[in-house]
């Protein structure tokens, strides 16, 4: 599995980080890192997790 | 520039199109709490999207689908020209970033980014923490307090000076300049229209006085703080003019001290009224992040607006080009359609995302410091006075009006 994070739909909420720290990276801006990121069967649940989070619905779990 | 007859006979059509109607009336100065919320819960039920009937191309929107959607979207729904508009004429005044949109807005959110970021604010928390206990131990032992002047009116807009490096002295002052702006006297329109306008220029004073006493003094001896930072900022490699400096601390006043009081307000109220969730953060303090998203959610307390760029539709809802849209947080953060049990608060529930800090580029700058707040208020709060309830000789108020907020709220507990 993999998440994909929509740079262009991010405004920085962070709530995918406190949601799931584990998987998703913030700048120094506080806006999460764009583009693909690979999940392992560990941490599958909490990219979900990240992803339900976003107010902003800029994460795409594929 | 439309033509104003065709364009209402459309909306005649737009309305016969069965885009249902709604009246906002806000006459009184004062109404009991939490009728605002029930009042956008009932227009809810009825749709997402309702015109208003009150004069020019006016609609409100309720649905949270719709709300992400407008606020998403600033190409086809700019910044309003009505925002902080006075008697229904469009706003005169340019508040720095809320009113830009596109690339200026950008830039500046880019430059005001750092000091806003979750990981700028967090070196805060033991001020803000002195803070909130420094105002609870001043009125702990009488038993009992109104929550709202002495405590959420005061502990956010202390924050805000000692981030600002401004002193906290001056807080008494600026919480008479910031009533005078933000909740005029309904019952006296020209004192009210004096005090504005007094509190204005007193606040501009103030802050061109802030920012000259800093330029007189050396760049090593200036108070740390952001008024002291920002006489550095640049944007496109040109220095950041004062009238700009101005505008965006105008908008900090307004953003930054009203809205940590209106949700303290609420929250409190919420756990006076409801024991066993105030008895669950009293006995662990580990759920304090869970309560304050889902108090966040349920009481989401700013409608904001947005003007069409161009005629356009919404759930099959005509809109057109120059109407005015009033986005409804408070209404979306309570849709049954994404939440169960929506207008009802749960700290167990298993998804809380709401839009109570808005979307898309506006969405609030300084959603990571208020959630600080609100933590260590709930924190230190029920460290110190666990046990407490409404008291019943009061009955708690909210102002009327579109930006949803207590005026009191008596509480009383074991001294
Ligand atoms: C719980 C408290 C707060 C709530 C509910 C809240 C809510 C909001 C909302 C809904 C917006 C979006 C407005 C729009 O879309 O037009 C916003 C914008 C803003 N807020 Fe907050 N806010 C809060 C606290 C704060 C604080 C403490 C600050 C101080 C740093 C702040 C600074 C701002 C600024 C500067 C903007 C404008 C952002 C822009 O236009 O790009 N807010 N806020
Ligand atoms: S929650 Fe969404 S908007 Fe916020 S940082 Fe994460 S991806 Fe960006």
């Amino acid at each position: 599995m993999k998440v994909v994070v929509d740079g262009a739909r991010c405004t920085g909420h962070a709530q995918c980080n406190v949601a799931a720290p584990e998987v998703f990276t913030l700048d120094d801006l506080g806006y999460a890192l764009p583009g693909e990121i690979a999940v392992s069967h560990d941490t599958e649940p909490a990219a979900r997790r990240g992803a339900l989070a976003c107010p902003e619905r800029a994460i795409t779990v594929e | 520039m439309p033509d104003p007859v065709a364009t209402a006979d459309r909306r005649r059509d737009g309305r016969a199109l069965g885009c249902p109607v709604a009246s906002l009336a806000h006459e009184s100065a004062e109404r009991p709490a939490l009728q605002g919320f029930r009042e956008f819960d009932a227009l809810r039920e009825r749709g997402p999207l309702h015109y208003v009937n009150a004069g020019r191309g006016n609609y409100v929107v309720v649905g949270y689908e719709e709300a992400l959607a407008v606020a998403q979207d600033w190409r086809r729904f700019p910044q309003s020209r009505y925002l902080f508009g006075v008697n229904g004429e469009p706003g005169d005044v340019v508040l720095i970033p809320e009113s830009l949109d596109g690339p200026p807005h950008t830039a500046w959110r880019r430059l005001l980014a750092p000091y806003w970021s979750p990981a700028a604010v967090g070196p805060w928390e033991p001020a803000i923490r002195r803070h909130a206990v420094d105002i609870i131990s001043a009125f702990k032992a009488k038993g009992g307090c109104d929550l709202v002047t002495e405590f959420a009116l005061r502990f956010p807009p202390t924050v805000f000076l000692e981030i600002m490096g401004l002193p906290v002295a001056d807080l008494d002052r600026m919480l008479v300049w910031k009533e005078h702006l933000l909740h005029p006297d309904t019952t006296d329109p020209a004192a009210a229209k004096a005090n504005l306008d007094a509190s204005l220029e007193a606040i501009i004073g103030y802050f061109l006085a802030a920012m000259a006493a800093r330029r007189a003094t050396a760049p090593e001896d200036r108070p740390p703080g952001l008024v002291t930072e920002a006489l550095t900022w640049e944007l496109d490699g040109e220095p950041v003019s004062d009238a700009d400096l101005l505008s965006f601390y105008m908008l900090m006043f307004l953003a930054g001290l009203d809205t940590v009081t209106a949700e303290l307000g609420y929250g409190f109220l919420h756990l006076a009224t409801h024991p066993e969730d105030r008895r669950r953060i009293a006995a662990d303090p580990a759920v304090v992040p869970k309560a304050v998203e889902e108090l966040l959610r349920a009481y989401p307390i700013v409608n904001v607006m947005r003007d069409a760029a161009e005629d356009t539709e919404i759930n099959g809802c005509p809109v057109y080009q120059g109407d005015t849209l009033t986005v409804s947080l408070p209404a979306a953060g309570r849709d049954g359609s994404m939440y169960p049990n929506a207008t009802e608060v749960d700290f167990d529930r298993e998804r809380t995302t709401h839009l109570t800090f808005g979307a898309g580029p506006h969405r609030c700058l300084g959603s990571h410091l208020a959630r600080l707040e609100l933590r260590v208020a709930y924190e230190e709060w029920h460290r110190l006075i666990p046990e407490y309830e409404l008291d019943a000789a009061f009955s708690p108020v909210e102002a009327s009006g579109l930006m949803f907020t207590l005026n009191t709220l008596r509480l009383r507990w074991p001294a």
